[in-house]
């Protein structure tokens, strides 16, 4: 009976599609029209037709999947090892195995890196003094003057101001005043 | 491989059936000689109504039809020659286009249980005309 319904949808699909094409070449709109009202109507039902079928199968299967769950797992479960002795790797059959190999390496390090950092910190406690003192040269050389480049006005009133430098004085011009 | 042969064929089957789809439904008006007419032969049949409202019914399709090919039907030409057979004649004559749509709109159910078959549909120009009154078969374009 199935097989007979899927039968009759696809020649009514390929019959109305077929005809509707036909139609439309011979310029036949009412036609064409109706056998694609057709064609559409047998697409929707055959395509709803394969969805449902297909959820059918699915739901099926999950059903069948869930009856048969339980005593697999609980197989599976009772199937498996107990318990495994733990850190079995530190007790070798055989004492010329390295297997302690790498939780030495591990172990050197984490030591090594310890060593390194304390090594990094007296480095740094030792070289920042030095350090310190050679900057503070350094800018000691580019601050500036402890007296003002130009005289205020008092100054220039009394004639005694002005800076000493006397490229700087050219630089200035009048308003760094006469030297006393 | 196979899949690829398969969507292969489907695409060039696909395409040629657009390309001809295309060339039959183009719209291209083909300018036709002065004087020139288009001939129609139809035979008409209804379904569930009385025979005589078959002439009237066709009368109607043929008004309707003529509208979409922009073509008038000649007076006093619609004319039956015969049981629930009908002629008339169109101006000015109809390309190879409008022919085709004329056509298809006299065979398809435009008019609700009545059944066109267009039984002769020719363009006759007044060379065809001259060759019809010298005996000689005329070259109508059908």
């Amino acid at each position: 009976m199935r097989a007979v319904s899927w039968a009759v949808a696809t020649l009514t699909l390929v019959a109305s599609g077929g005809y509707a094409l036909v139609y439309v070449y011979r310029w036949e709109w009412h036609r064409a029209l109706l056998v694609g009202l057709i064609f559409l109507a047998a697409l929707i039902g055959s395509g709803t037709a394969l969805v449902l079928r297909r959820l059918g199968r699915l739901e099926r299967r999950v059903a069948q999947g869930a009856d048969r769950a339980p005593p697999t797992v609980l197989h599976r479960l009772r199937s498996a090892p107990v318990e495994s002795p733990p850190f079995r790797w530190l007790r070798p059959p055989d004492p010329d195995r390295s297997s302690v190999f790498i939780p030495f390496l591990i172990g050197g390090g984490v030591l090594l890196s310890a060593v390194a950092w304390l090594v990094e910190r007296v480095a740094g406690a030792a070289a920042r003094t030095g350090i310190e003192e050679e900057l503070a040269d350094r800018l000691r050389e580019v601050a500036f003057p402890a007296a003002p480049l130009v005289p205020s006005a008092g100054e220039v009133l009394a004639g005694c101001a002005g800076p000493e430098d006397a490229g700087l004085r050219v630089l200035l011009g009048p308003s760094a005043g006469t030297p006393g | 491989m196979r899949r690829l042969l398969v969507g292969l064929i489907v695409a060039v089957l696909t395409v040629t059936g657009l390309l001809a789809l295309r060339a039959e439904l183009m719209t291209v008006e083909v300018e036709q000689p002065e004087g020139s007419y288009t001939e129609v032969l139809v035979a008409a049949d209804v379904v569930r109504e009385n025979a005589d409202v078959r002439a009237e019914m066709t009368h109607g399709l043929v008004s309707t039809c003529r509208l979409l090919v922009n073509a008038d039907v000649v007076e006093q030409s619609f004319r039956a020659v015969g049981d629930g057979v009908f002629a008339f004649r169109l101006r000015p004559g109809l390309d190879e286009f409008d022919r085709r749509e004329l056509r298809g709109c006299l065979s398809d159910l435009r008019v609700q249980h009545l059944r066109v078959h267009v039984r002769h549909l020719q363009t006759v120009t007044p060379a065809d005309d001259d060759r019809r009154r010298d005996g000689t078969p005329a070259a109508g374009r059908r």
